[in-house]
């Protein structure tokens, strides 16, 4: 691993975080969520069976039981429906990141530097709702933005932060930065300059890297 | 007769001396020492006088330096003197000695009268006394050295080469031996070892067990900031690596990705608004502190 160039970790900490560093945070969370609720689940039903009430196979029926099977059911239902979002809009709100992106140093401000409240962070929950809807592609569009921002943070106004001395590996970019770009651009310039494109987007800039 | 000697007891008394053991050891070990000064000088002189004549001293003035510092000519002035001094020194002090001679004479032949008067007659015999003894002691002394002499240098002759030579065989003995044991030791105890592996870790466990025995029992506070330490420092590179790779991996997936869509290579990111960088350089703990401070305001009186 390259050591951190000070500068680089000035320059990135506060950056905009990009694609891997959250779906790494988010895959985190989502392990402790799943995790919380599989256990939960798991004691309550064990209880339940304990005291004589087979809540995986009992049905609703006129009785207490049946009743009771059913209020329990639906509350762990609920519960593992609605763990998910408190988890994130509590934490979002108290310490403007989760367990996942705290690991990963990342941090989620409005674009104003203000944290999230309460409302505005069930707002980013919401978005990620939409995100899921367009088959993912709120989540992939951090990849194409100029600010790194999904459909949920264009939805909340918020944004997502490296908060700490990041630092990344450069000399890797700029190699691949080269391969990518460079033999493209020679093999058809004109069509790079259609889009606007410079011989510098085109890695002109990194061939002494090569 | 001779006085019984006395020596000083453990009470620190002063006692008479049972035996003459103490001075037997005492002479024998004096002849040990005298003959081995005489010995040694002896062959030392030899030595010296047959190298001599093999390499006789160079005739006439040595030729000189042309450039002689001053401390070489003043080591050369000490080293002459050294040669030369006795020869200088010899005849002032013959000359001081004789002038001492005459002048002892001429004061007894001076106060020889008066020594000879009745009134001095006890002090006469005092002194004539004395010097008997004197001149009894001398011949003793004189006689011993005679017969200690000879006596000496051949203990020293014949022993001396004795205890060197049983002292050098005895010393490699023991280290032959010592080593040949040690090594038998240790090949013997590395195959049973390798035969027994087990042992070996049990007897590292053992020895591990009872140091973290002891350091939970002494000084319990550093065995946990060991452990603390050691798992914090573990888990934060695991998490510094983690951190930074998928930083790296930000800018390449998106490179991938931009390039697939022909999309111009991101050349920098926009800056953030400054609000969110200030906000970012905050630690979690000041975060948080933040936020409960404000909750505080926001709540009504």
């Amino acid at each position: 691993m390259n050591s951190p160039n000070e500068n680089d970790a000035f320059e990135l900490r506060g950056q905009y975080a990009g694609f891997v560093s959250r779906t790494t945070a988010f895959l985190i969370d989502r392990g402790i969520i799943w995790s919380i609720i599989a256990i939960i689940m798991a004691v309550s039903t064990y209880l339940f069976n304990v005291v004589g009430l087979p809540i995986q196979t009992c049905t609703y029926s006129p009785t207490f039981g049946g009743v009771v099977c059913v209020v329990v059911q639906i509350s762990l239902a609920l519960f593992a429906l609605s763990f998910a979002p408190l988890y994130n809009i509590i934490f979002w709100t108290l310490a403007a990141q989760t367990p996942g992106k705290y690991l990963l140093g990342l941090r989620i401000y409005r674009m104003n530097g203000e944290r999230l409240t309460l409302k505005r962070a069930t707002r980013r929950y919401l978005g990620y709702l939409l995100s899921f809807a367009a088959f993912g592609l709120g989540f992939f569009w951090i990849t194409i933005d100029n600010r790194r921002q999904g459909f949920h943070d264009k939805f909340a106004d918020t944004c997502v932060v490296y908060s700490w001395d990041a630092f990344q590996n450069q000399r890797l970019i700029d190699r691949l930065s080269v391969k990518l770009y460079r033999s493209r651009f020679f093999q058809n310039p004109e069509a790079f300059y259609a889009k606007g494109m410079t011989a510098e987007d085109a890695g002109e800039r990194n061939a002494h890297v090569s | 007769m001779p006085k019984q000697p006395k020596y000083i007891d453990a009470e620190y008394n002063i006692v008479p001396q049972k035996d003459s053991e103490a001075n037997e050891t005492y002479e024998s070990v004096m002849r040990l020492l005298v003959g081995s000064l005489l010995f040694g000088s002896e062959e030392l002189l030899k030595r010296t006088r047959a190298w001599e004549q093999e390499n006789p001293p160079p005739d006439g003035a040595a030729a000189s330096d042309a450039e002689e510092s001053d401390l070489v000519l003043l080591r050369h002035l000490i080293v002459g003197a050294v040669f030369l001094g006795p020869e200088l020194i010899s005849h002032p002090l013959i000359a001081l000695a004789e002038t001492a001679d005459r002048a002892v004479g001429l004061a007894g032949s001076l106060i020889s009268p008066f020594m000879r008067l009745p009134l001095f007659k006890p002090a006469r015999g005092l002194w004539e006394g004395y010097q008997d003894r004197l001149a009894a002691m001398v011949d003793e002394f004189i006689e011993k050295g005679r017969k200690e002499e000879p006596y000496s240098k051949a203990m020293a002759r014949d022993l001396l080469p004795e205890i060197a030579s049983d002292t050098a065989m005895a010393a490699s003995e023991h280290v032959d031996g010592i080593q040949a044991l040690v090594r038998d030791q240790v090949s013997k105890y590395l195959a049973y070892v390798e035969e027994h592996p087990e042992e070996m870790e049990a007897l590292v466990q053992t020895i591990g067990d009872r140091y973290l025995e002891y350091l939970k029992e002494e000084n319990p506070e550093a065995l946990q900031a060991i452990i603390q330490g050691q798992s914090l420092s573990l888990a934060g590179e695991v998490t510094d690596e983690l951190r930074s790779r998928t930083v790296t991996a930000d800018s390449v997936v998106e490179m991938f990705v931009r390039s697939l869509l022909r999309r111009p290579a991101r050349q920098e990111l926009p800056l953030p608004p400054p609000e969110v960088l200030e906000q970012a350089r905050l630690s979690t703990k000041e975060v948080i502190r933040r936020r409960n401070v404000e909750r505080k305001h926001e709540q009504p009186e």
